[in-house]
Parts: structure tokens; sequence; C-alpha cells
């Protein structure tokens, strides 16, 4: 499967001193602008996109996929230590590195994660060297009734999220299911905006995630004087390291977790944050100790943070065989496939093999510069669990305001933080997981637009169409199969 | 203890009581629209009427068992507890909802001045010179990163 004479080209054409700059300067650029609430990495790949028009293609894609490594990284650093997900394909990281943090140990999880992240992007590109073009292939077959099937099967987990009752979680899934669906539809009917034209896009997820998560954790901190108490904090990077090498305890976790990771991330539109949802939801029903998950389990860390970064890999297999973006960023890198006056498609990879493979033995150079350059940066940005929370509280509050109006230059955005922070408080007041909210926030509309799509195609048939279709019908099988599982197990404790 | 009783209940009943309020004016705003595009809507929202009377007979369940003789519950890990409007809650809030009617008018940099220390004295940071320190090293940072650097303009206001 791999054209080894193209391959070892590649590396001798990546073996170049600037590109190795390229690495480190690129990975420092994603890993900091993911840990800040409001951006993500593709935001850092749009900025520096006209920077590359002047490089040669190996090196403008070494640089553009180092931002995206890292910013697939750096949204678990404030996830772990400020209960704030830098971006979208955090929020799973949240629930055990947030927990860590509040017993005193920020450093190991912050390790875990770096750890998981950089052998879960190593996995992913591997997986994807070896099988780029029949994985690519594969993804195709995902169909609206399989999209749908993914989507249910991501929200099932919902029902084991610790924080509140069984019911309670339904209830606040169902609720951000239902907000999920706010906003004009692809015909044009408008859906709960009651004539506000900013709701015409639905509700933004970034906004959403910065109020439920943040702000509404920054109302509990007004009560405490720190994040957790000063002298159980160990911030060493002895303790860091101890948190990755934590990591190699767990290797069925974190190949599974690097699996699907990989799988979703090919898929069209599904993406990391899917894929780290669904692993956090398997590596808790693989536990032995599912207990844990949500207190500060390591394997939850594991499971997010391994999934999210080896989606990095199933991206690039249908963006570099079939020409097809699954996410803003993958978007974004296909322009500069474009602006290099690459024509994308199933072409690519045979034209410019070379090249190409250059770049796929570049991202596992990057991910080895991750673990250092991850490490440090989180290791710096640990120290902020030490600052009174009466001088934190301000800044972040700032910062999470800023940056959700960055986004789209929209005071309704940042308006909308003020809101969902107030929900995500009382909520949690009253015993309601907002993870259960967000998951419906991000997952619904996924169902809502593929269960459409699978009407209009299938009409009267849709039902069939979910079990007369194979690969529907095992996702199927194994949504109702875990669903009952989980139910058992609850049952079971109860007894 | 008796009025704690009946507060941790409001609290809990308000929950499922506004989610009704909204899923129901949800549903009359868009009953309208083609079918097609309730196919999800339409179960979803069946489902939540039917749970917000199931989590208002736990609610209820759960009042009559808990025991508030030894005070009001205060630990945020403690289901028991409910939303109470604290001091520094209620200056915390207020707080952001005049940054952000600020922010339109009066832009950012003005608005963060004001609003990062005099937030920072009102949480119990007394050292105006620190406070003021912070604010404009915070207002600086974010005003560089985001505006001068990465191209996005933040609010100018009415002064422009």
């Amino acid at each position: 499967m791999i054209e080894w004479d193209s391959f070892v080209n590649g590396i001798f054409l990546f073996l170049e001193w600037q590109n190795f700059v390229y690495i480190i300067l690129g990975l420092t650029l994603g890993v900091v602008l993911a840990a800040i609430p409001g951006f993500t990495g593709s935001l850092g790949i749009a900025i520096m996109l006209p920077l590359t028009f002047s490089m040669e293609p190996l090196s403008a894609f070494v640089f553009l996929l180092s931002i995206y490594t890292g910013g697939l990284y750096g949204g678990a650093i404030t996830a772990i230590l400020i209960n704030t997900p830098g971006s979208p394909a955090a929020v799973a990281t949240t629930l055990d590195g947030y927990a860590m943090t509040k017993k005193g140990y920020a450093a190991k999880a912050l390790g875990l994660s770096v750890g998981a992240s950089t052998i879960g992007g190593f996995i992913g590109i591997v997986i994807l060297i070896l099988i780029i073009q029949p994985l690519a292939s594969f993804a195709l077959k995902f169909g609206a009734p399989e999209m749908f099937m993914i989507a249910v099967f991501g929200l099932t987990i919902i029902a084991s999220i610790k924080g509140g009752s069984f019911t309670k979680s339904i209830y606040a899934g169902l609720f951000g299911i239902l907000i999920g669906t706010i906003g004009m539809t692809n015909s044009g009917a408008m859906r709960g905006t009651f004539g506000n034209v900013n709701l015409i896009d639905g509700i933004p997820i970034i906004p959403a995630l910065i109020g439920l998560f943040a702000v509404s954790e920054l109302f509990f901190l007004l009560e405490k004087k720190y994040i957790a108490s000063k002298e159980t904090q160990d911030l060493s990077a002895k303790q860091l390291v101890s948190g990755v090498k934590t990591v190699l305890k767990y290797p069925f976790n974190v190949l599974r977790s690097s699996a699907i990771g990989v799988f979703i991330g090919a898929l069209p539109a599904a993406g990391s944050t899917v894929a780290s949802i669904m692993s956090y939801n398997e590596g808790k029903r693989a536990s032995k100790k599912p207990d844990e998950f949500g207190k500060g389990s390591e394997e939850g860390i594991i499971a997010a943070e391994s999934a999210n970064n080896s989606s990095e890999g199933g991206a690039l297999a249908t963006l570099l065989v079939l020409g097809i973006p699954g996410s803003a960023s993958t978007a974004m890198l296909l322009g500069a496939i474009i602006m290099q006056g690459w024509v994308p498609g199933p072409r690519l990879f045979i034209d410019h093999s070379d090249v190409l493979y250059g770049v796929l033995f570049s991202e596992l150079v990057q991910e080895i510069f991750l673990l250092f350059i991850g490490g440090a940066l989180a290791l710096l940005a640990g120290r902020v669990v030490n600052v009174p929370t009466r001088i934190l509280i301000p800044v972040i509050t700032l910062f999470a305001i800023i940056g959700a109006f960055a986004v789209k230059g929209s005071l309704f955005d940042a308006f909308l933080v003020f809101f969902f922070g107030v929900l995500g408080w009382y909520l949690r007041k009253n015993d309601y997981p907002t993870i259960a909210v967000v998951l419906g926030l991000i997952l619904g509309p996924i169902a809502d637009q593929e269960l459409a799509r699978t009407v209009q195609l299938y009409g009267e048939n849709t039902l069939l169409a979910f079990v007369q279709r194979p690969i529907s019908l095992v996702i199927l099988i194994v949504t109702i199969g875990s669903v009952i599982l989980t139910s058992f197990t609850s049952l079971r404790k109860k007894i | 203890m008796e009025k704690e009783r009946n507060m941790w209940l409001i609290n809990r009943l308000s929950v499922p009581i506004l989610l009704l309020v909204f899923v129901l004016t949800y549903y009359f705003e868009v009953r309208d629209i083609p079918s097609s595009e309730l196919i999800l809507i339409q179960p979803v929202t069946i489902i939540m009427i039917i749970l917000t009377f199931t989590v208002i007979f736990i609610e209820v369940k759960n009042w009559r068992k808990i025991d508030f003789s030894s005070g009001s519950p205060v630990d945020e890990e403690n289901p028991d507890v409910y939303a109470k409007l604290t001091r520094k809650l209620a200056i915390y809030i207020t707080s952001i909802a005049l940054y952000l009617i600020m922010l339109n008018y009066i832009g950012f940099i003005i608005s963060s001045l004001i609003f990062v220390p005099a937030l920072l004295y009102l949480l119990g940071t007394k050292s105006m010179k620190l406070n003021m320190a912070i604010g404009f090293g915070v207002t600086a940072f974010v005003y560089l990163l985001f505006d001068i650097w990465l191209g996005i303009n933040l609010p100018e206001g009415i002064l422009g």
C-alpha cells in the first residue's frame, strides 16, 4: 500500500532545517491560539495561509499542518486548568481534566493530555500512511443514515454522565438538541429564531461553550480563594512527566481511542469533536473503573485526547485522497493546496506523491515535537491555578467575552456568553449536567440535518434504510447494545 | 428552616417549568413550517414534555425526603444545594451586564479599562495601583493580540 520509493524521497525532501523551524513555529502558534477560548487552530491557519503563498509546497504544508496539530492539542490546556475547552474538540477533556486540577493534579492531567495527544496523533498518522486510500474510500460509503446513526451513538453518552440523575441528564441533553435546531434550515424555513436575525445561523457553538463551561465555572469560583488548594497543587515538570508516562499504562485505551479518532476524522463533517466525545464514551464503557469517569479519571483524559489528535489522520485521508474537507481547518488546507496550483482530488496523491509523503513524515516529527513544545507551554500556563480567583475572574471574563466576540465580530455572541453563563450556573446548581446540553447542542444539529436528508432520500422507507444499509445497521446494533449495557450496569449498582 | 425548604423546592421546580415554557413557545413558533422540517423536533418536544412532569415528580419526592434541620447545604458538590444570589454573585452578574452594554456604546478600550479594575476591586483586590496595572496590561494585551496582530476589529462604540 505504501509506495516506498516515494516515501523515502519524501523523507529526504523534508529533511531541511527550515522545515524543523516551521514545525516549532507552527506548533507554538497552534497550541497558544487553541488555548485561548473562542479561538481554534483553524484561525491560526487562516491567518498564516497568505504567508505560505511564496513558500515551497512542502514547507507550506508542514507549517500549516503544524498549526493544525498544535491547535488540536491546545484546547486541552484551558479545559484542564479552568474548565474552559479552548476548542470544541476539548469538551470531553474538561470532564476529567478539570476534576484532576481541583484535586491538585493539574500538572499530571496536562501530562496525560499531551502524552495522549502525542501518541494518539502519532498512531493516527501511521494508520494514515498505511491505509490512506482504502480508508478514504470506505468513509465515502457513509451516507445520511450512517451519519445520523453516528450522531445518535454519540448522544448515548448523555445517559452515563456523572453529575446529575439519569432523567435530568437526558432532559438537559434534549434541551441541548432542541436549541441546536434553532436557525434557518436548508430549505429556508426559520425555526426558533423569534425574528432575531442573529440566530439565523443557529446558536453559535463557541459562545455557548464559553458560557456553559467557563463563565458558569467563574460563578462557582466566586466563593473560592483559589481554583484548588494552593498547598496540594503540584505543578512540577516531574508531575507532568509522570502524566506522560501514565499514558503508556493504558495501551489498549490509546489504541482504541486512536482508531476511533482516525475513523471518525475521516468522515466529512464529523471531525475531532465528535471523535473525542465518542471515544470518551467508549473509554468509559470499556473501563474497569467507569465510576471514576467525570471525577478525574486518567483513562477519560487519555480517551478524549488521543482521539481528537488522531482524528487529524482521518481528516487528512479524505482531504488528500478525495479532496473533501471535513472541517474549517481542512477546508483552509484545501485552499493551500489550490493556492500552490495543485488540483485536489484522487489524482493529487498520484501527481505529488513524493511531496505528500514528505508532508506525512513531517506529521510524525510534529507529534514528537508536540510532546516537548506542548508540555512546556502547558506547564507555563499551569501557573494560572496559583493566581487568586479575585484576580483570575475579571481577567478570564474579559477573555471569554472578547474571545466569543472575535469569532464573528458580533456583540450578540458576547451577550450569548453571558446568557449561557447564567444558564449553566443555574442548571448546575439544580443538578443538571451542562455537558449534556453541550453534547445535544453539538450532535443535535448533525442528527437533525442527516435525518432530514435520509427522509428526503428514502421517503416512506426511511426506517428501512437504517436497517437495510449494513454500516447503518451495525452502528444501530452497537448503539442499542451500549444503551442496554449502560442501563443494566446502573440498575445493577442500584440493586 | 421552612423557608429554606420552600426555597429549595421553588429553585428545583423553576428549571422544568422554565424549560417547559421554552419548549412550548418554540413549538408554537415552528408549528406552521412544513412537517419535514420538524422530524426531529416533534419527538424531542413530546419527550421533553413527558420528562418535565417526571422531573417535577422526582423533585417533589426528593423535597419530602431532604432534611434541612442542620441548616442550608452550602457545598456545590452537594446535590441538595440551591441557587442563591449572593452579594458577590450579584456584583459579578451586574458588572458583566454593564460591561456588555458599555462595549456597545463606548467601545472595548474604555469599557475594559473601567471593567477590569472595578471588578478586581469589588471582588476584593484593594490595591488600586495593582488593579489599574492589571486592567491596563490585560486591555493592552487583548487589543494588541486581537486588533493589531489578528486584525479583528474590537468594538469601537459610538466614540469611534
